[in-house]
């Protein structure tokens, strides 16, 4: 079979031939036993990509629920642990008294943000220039021409987060990282949404909402496939721990 | 559909059939039935692990059944659901011959739901063999195929999100990784015996 009747068949399948194109196809389907027969290949193969897409979707959903639900490790206590363990209380005790007074919700931003590179160069227009002065890092360049988008998608809002969150701009960066979650709350591709849940998080801190901001870092610390584990994991549990117990405090 | 709330039946069946808000759904169907299922499936004799398996399994089928327009109303989800997951295990089991597990989980013979519910079982090797092939196709492949024929993107959409220069790349791309992956198939023991034959 020619590779043009094999495009055309899978024309067919996508529905993308007009009434003389599907015409052509079904008549050939008729006549020809062997394009028939390739054609229920194409089809089951359509098939089983669908399948298979589901099953990577509801294993995704099911990492994301069972790292929600990963109960707390209790470990037995005896005694004379429990006698060793009163002994350095103490010692512990005005250590962490220290770290509670002194770990802040900005002061971990400012140890833990780290910039993101963009390094693929994809789509055209406004998208292509709005990457082009991020890459400048001219941030108020990516902002003036997000705001002229009519149209934003999830990386345009990730992008124009990241540029008010280089230009210290923490509320509006909240805002638009939580605008990708949103955007892709609403579509069956996610995209930026591991690069917004990281970010967000250090918006908030950076906006003082400590307590909101550890909380999803624990959930990124929690769920070893997220792309940016690793970095969650170089920031200090007590500390997440202290902004949880201060709570939402402006600094 | 609200992010994370209770859902009642109508409501997940219609996020399904609508295919709007997928995630959601799958959130909700583990949230408001995985524990209880998995207890059920453990009490005839499945592990926890294998009780979380079968759940994941079980939400596919029934996702499946939903699309195809062959789930009955009348029956409630968390009751279908049982039926699918105690298939699923039934044949699990037989597959491992532990006949005295197998008698016990139909010891009452099968009702209508259950009888329902196995038509839209695939057996896991298959689905196992299904997951292999796509992933021995490049990333590239993978992703366009997914992308176009799962999240159903066009190709305009499918550009802005991966490096191509325009839609008829993408599009000459596509024709290429379907028949690869059409190649594997046919060569492939398992799958290539489930193509139509006309």
């Amino acid at each position: 079979m020619s590779v043009p009747q094999n495009e055309l068949l899978i024309d067919y399948i996508d529905n993308q031939l007009d009434e003389n194109g599907r015409q052509e196809v079904e008549t050939l389907l008729e006549a020809d036993p062997i394009a028939a027969e390739e054609y229920e290949s194409y089809l089951f193969s359509v098939s089983l990509v669908r399948e298979a897409g589901l099953q990577m979707q509801v294993a995704d959903v099911r990492r994301q629920f069972e790292a929600a639900k990963e109960p707390a490790i209790v470990r037995p206590m005896f005694s004379k642990v429990m006698r060793i363990a009163a002994m350095v209380i103490v010692l512990v005790g005005a250590a962490a008294a220290y770290r509670y007074t002194t770990t802040n919700a900005s002061g971990l931003y400012n140890e833990s943000f780290s910039s993101y590179e963009l390094n693929t160069s994809r789509g055209t227009g406004t998208l292509t220039d709005l990457e082009n002065a991020y890459r400048d890092k001219n941030w108020t360049a990516v902002n003036s021409l997000y705001n002229s988008m009519a149209t934003k998608n999830q990386k345009a809002e990730f992008l124009a987060g990241m540029a008010s969150l280089e230009l210290k701009q923490f509320e509006t960066a909240v805002v638009r990282f939580r605008s990708v979650m949103a955007i892709n709350a609403g579509v069956k591709e996610s995209l930026y949404q591991e690069e917004a849940e990281y970010y967000l998080a250090m918006a908030l801190l950076g906006a003082g909402k400590g307590a909101e901001g550890s909380d999803i870092l624990k959930n990124i610390r929690g769920n070893k496939d997220h792309i940016f584990h690793d970095k969650a994991q170089n920031i200090s549990a007590l500390d997440l721990k202290v902004l949880t117990l201060k709570g939402n405090k402006q600094e | 559909m609200k992010a994370v709330e209770f859902y009642a039946d109508e409501e997940l069946i219609m996020a399904i059939r609508e295919d709007r808000h997928l995630n959601n759904a799958i959130s909700a169907l583990y949230r408001q039935h995985a524990e209880k299922l998995s207890s059920f499936i453990m009490k005839y004799g499945a592990s926890e692990e294998q009780a979380k398996d079968v759940f994941q399994d079980t939400v596919v089928a029934f996702i499946d059944t939903v699309r195809k327009g062959s789930y009955r109303p009348e029956a409630k989800i968390g009751t279908f659901l049982a039926a699918i997951a105690k298939n699923i295990w039934y044949n699990e089991v037989r597959k491992k011959e532990r006949s005295d597990l197998r008698d016990k989980i139909f010891e009452r013979g099968r009702d209508q739901v259950e009888e329902d519910a196995s038509r839209h079982i695939q057996e896991r090797e298959l689905k196992q063999e299904m997951q292999k092939l796509l992933s021995k196709l490049d990333e590239p492949c993978r992703k366009i195929l997914l992308l176009f024929y799962y999240e159903n993107l066009s190709m305009k959409e499918i550009v802005s999100h991966l490096p191509y220069e325009n839609e008829q790349v993408v599009r000459n791309k596509k024709y290429k990784c379907l028949q690869q992956f059409t190649g594997m198939v046919k060569k492939h023991p398992l799958l290539a015996g489930r193509i139509k034959t006309t």
